[in-house]
């Protein structure tokens, strides 16, 4: 295998940040919002 | 714009994982909380996805193939027991949020660079027929060094000798095989019997001589019959010679 011949790799799509801030943000509504509601049902059980 | 871009990608990947566990963070005071309240779900289900979290940054840090997706289910598990255990949200929203938790991690995480798993270690090679005589008289030595018995020594280095020379020709070791096996054998024999506490008879020292002078005797074949073998190439070569009307 000549590596000359290798074709170049694939440089990354320039909308790659924008995809990286859509998981922040489903990572927040999801694990996040997860650990809020814990923590409030975790306050509620002191009074409960 | 495209050097920006890789520039961005080769800090996200020096810092990736160090995010997830912020995600997950309201779950250690929601497990502390929990337990100061006496609730054993919410402290289960808060340990298990904030450990699950870091486990999955982890595995992100390792950066190798693959990683990313072993990730992403790490944390869609333990973001769906999160759900399940410590917020308590019925049986089928867990499942949505661990979907959510999944593909935001491979999201989060797409593009940076992973590298090849290391290669599988490779098992070490048995150890041939010389290594194992050579433990053998290892052990057969170490037991007459105890028992001080210089004659039983004295046979040990000769075969020692023997597979030095065999080390150094080991295309001759099928000739020397029967010399190993019945010679080593015996010596063993002989040697855990004296361990073993029996007094040693009368034919053992003639024996015993008899061992390291056939040891000698092989010694003397194996380069005779080498010396033969470079005779028979000297006269090929010549003869080759005289025909090819070099000489």
């Amino acid at each position: 295998m000549d590596p000359r011949n290798d074709r170049p790799p694939t440089p990354p799509a320039l909308y790659t940040p924008l995809v990286w801030a859509g998981g922040g943000l489903l990572l927040t509504l999801t694990v996040w919002f997860t650990g809020i509601v814990a923590l409030f049902r975790g306050f509620g059980s002191l009074f409960y | 714009m495209e050097n920006a871009l890789k520039g961005w990608i080769g800090l996200r990947t020096r810092a990736r994982g160090f995010g997830l566990p912020f995600f997950a963070s309201p779950l250690i005071p929601a497990a502390l909380l929990g337990a100061l309240g006496g609730d054993e779900r919410i402290v289960l289900g808060s340990a298990l996805g904030f450990g699950l979290t870091v486990l999955a940054a982890r595995v992100l840090r390792r950066g190798r193939r693959g990683d990313t997706d072993r990730a992403a289910w790490i944390m869609a598990v333990g973001t769906g027991l999160a759900a399940w255990l410590a917020a308590g949200m019925g049986v089928i929203f867990p499942f949505v949020l661990a979907a959510g938790a999944f593909f935001g991690t491979r999201m989060s995480f797409q593009a940076l660079p992973e590298t090849a798993p290391p290669p599988h270690p490779v098992p070490p090679s048995p150890p041939g027929p010389l290594d194992l005589a050579r433990d053998r008289l290892a052990r057969v030595e170490g037991a007459a060094a105890r028992l001080s018995e210089p004659r039983l020594l004295g046979v040990a280095h000769a075969m020692e000798s023997v597979l030095d020379d065999l080390a150094e020709r080991p295309d001759r070791l099928p000739q020397a095989r029967r010399f190993l096996s019945v010679h080593l054998d015996g010596l063993e024999r002989i040697t855990e019997r004296l361990e073993a506490g029996a007094a040693p008879p009368e034919r053992l020292p003639a024996l015993l001589d008899e061992l390291s002078r056939t040891a000698g005797e092989l010694r003397e074949r194996l380069r005779r019959e080498e010396s033969e073998a470079l005779e028979i190439q000297v006269k090929v070569l010549s003869d080759r010679l005289r025909e090819e009307g070099y000489r």
